[in-house]
């Protein structure tokens, strides 16, 4: 919950809100999900290059937090992995 | 007649099968699915390809995909069989809403491998 994004208008209240030592305000727009809208790719454990962006190097699925992705989509994006992961077409854990 | 569903049944052959022989298994699975009711939509075999860490001392394996309608006593039969086969090293068979026609994400993804490591 530390990370409160907040939409301002103002362009260096952010700043100078930061540098009081008050709450963080980021001023990056949040960006939307992916793999949601009319031509965003479908999940699919086949698809091994579309999964693949969303695991870390170490072979671990990302968190949403960071990829973006809309919770649904997360659900249905953990368990093409798993079952990626399964079939041999992505490794549980590399390096 | 029976309800029937669309699946995806993916398995993967130990490599010092053929190919030929892996047709042969996907023929054998093809063959429960007519006795039991049920008709293939699609079938793909995906290669020899590298797996993503070692299963039973391999490093590789055949990939084959088919795409079928069929009876719940026919996938069930088909799945039996595939946990059976020592040859087989890995299946799933999954239920889906739609088949889609076109080639999948991996085979098109399979000739510019290169091109996507490079990337």
């Amino acid at each position: 919950m530390a990370f409160q994004k907040r939409e301002s208008s103002g362009g260096n209240a952010g700043a100078a809100a930061g540098a009081a030592g008050g709450r963080r305000v980021f001023m990056r727009r949040r960006k939307t999900c992916p793999l949601t809208g009319s031509k965003a790719p479908a999940i699919d454990y086949k698809d091994v290059r579309l999964l693949s962006r969303f695991i870390s190097e170490r072979g671990k699925i990302l968190p949403s937090r960071i990829t973006s992705v809309s919770a649904k989509k997360q659900r249905k994006l953990a368990t093409a992995i798993k079952r990626a992961r399964n079939l041999a077409l992505l490794p549980y854990v590399s390096q | 007649m029976s309800k029937t569903a669309l699946y995806e049944v993916v398995f993967a052959v130990k490599p010092d099968l053929s190919r030929q022989d892996v047709d042969k298994l996907a023929d054998e699975y093809l063959e429960v699915l007519k006795e039991l009711g049920g008709k293939q939509i699609k079938r793909e075999y995906w290669g020899l390809r590298g797996l993503a860490y070692k299963i039973q001392k391999t490093s590789k394996a055949h990939y084959m995909l088919l795409g079928v309608e069929a009876s719940a006593t026919a996938i069930a039969e088909i799945s039996r069989k595939l946990r059976i086969n020592e040859n087989v090293i890995r299946n799933l068979v999954t239920r889906v809403e739609a088949i889609d026609e076109k080639p999948s994400p991996i085979v098109r993804s399979y000739d510019d491998n290169d091109a996507a490591s490079a990337a």
